[in-house]
């Protein structure tokens, strides 16, 4: 099955980054979007069937938090995973993310590894990995930290 | 700049070389020969947490156009300066999130602006290379100036 994704960076270079290593890593990618900012990503979001969002937070216009909490306001939270690329290595401001709903949150830089692992285990592609510290459902893999599917299933469930 | 600012920095700026843009640094001092450079880019950014913080990073225009495609793995030739300066803003970005956390920890939010960039004067380069409290480094031959400043 392919994966419809979009890529959210104000950094042409870096959404190209991303889309490469998502390449890299063998990813079945379907149809590949990007989008400047959050604004630009929900516009898609409205009109594209999309599997995965790939979001950084520090962007103009909108950025990833505000995106993220809109998407939450239409109830997209529970049915498309968000994963957060990001420079910022706050656990308070990881915390926060995770509490609306995200399911990932991965540091730049970043390996072909490191993002095929975070989206074979939102995605529930591989083997659900160990629980480790942290919120409930959350594992940690130092570089990243995600849920895994069966999290994301309960929690649309609820 | 404090002591452990500047260690701070050198620091972030070592390690975002290497895993980012797959370069490698060594701290340097300028010569009359990278006093001349002819064309070098500046990007600078905010940090906003327990203290405001204003970063940047300055290079010779090569150094940003070889940091664009060790990251897209593209021939340098197939990059723009828009690439160039994106990648160097990229660059800085990374940096000043990893000097945020050596600096002030995992437990602190520190807030960002997006990173801006330009193209500087030949004078602009000069005192920026001459500034004592900036962090100097030559990557595999070419010069790179980061400083950071802090208030409050």
């Amino acid at each position: 099955m392919a994966y419809n994704v979009i890529v959210v960076d104000d950094s042409k270079v870096t959404r190209t980054m991303v889309i490469r290593t998502l390449r890299l890593a063998n990813l079945d990618l379907g149809e590949v979007n990007e989008a400047e900012n959050g604004k630009e990503a929900l516009e898609i979001l409205d009109r594209s069937w999309i599997d995965v969002v790939f979001a950084d937070i520090n962007m103009p216009v909108m950025n990833g938090i505000e995106m993220v909490e809109e998407m939450s306001r239409k109830g997209l939270m529970a049915t498309i995973p968000v994963i957060i690329i990001s420079t910022e290595r706050s656990l308070t401001r990881i915390e926060e993310l995770k509490a609306r709903g995200i399911s990932a949150y991965l540091y730049k830089p970043f390996t072909p590894e490191n993002i095929k692992a975070v989206v074979e285990e939102v995605l529930g592609l591989g083997h659900e990995l160990g629980r480790g510290k942290g919120a409930p459902g959350w594992s940690e893999h130092g570089r990243w930290q995600c849920v895994g599917q069966h999290e994301r299933r309960r929690r649309a469930e609820e | 700049m404090t002591t452990d600012h500047k260690g701070a920095l050198k620091d972030a700026v070592t390690e975002v070389l290497e895993e980012f843009a797959f370069l490698l640094g060594d701290s340097a001092l300028p010569d009359a020969e990278v006093l001349k450079t002819p064309k070098c880019l500046r990007a600078s950014m905010t940090a906003r947490g327990p203290q405001t913080l204003q970063i940047s990073v300055a290079a010779p225009y090569p150094f940003c156009a070889a940091v664009a495609s060790n990251t897209l793995g593209v021939e340098s030739n197939e990059i723009t300066q828009k690439l160039a300066e994106d990648a160097f803003q990229e660059f800085l970005n990374i940096v000043t999130g990893r000097l945020s956390e050596l600096l002030y920890g995992s437990s602190v939010v520190v807030e960002l602006t997006p990173p801006v960039c330009e193209t500087i004067a030949a004078t602009a380069w000069r005192e920026a290379c001459m500034d004592r409290e900036a962090v100097c480094f030559n990557v595999e031959g070419w010069f790179l100036v980061a400083t950071v400043k802090a208030q409050g």
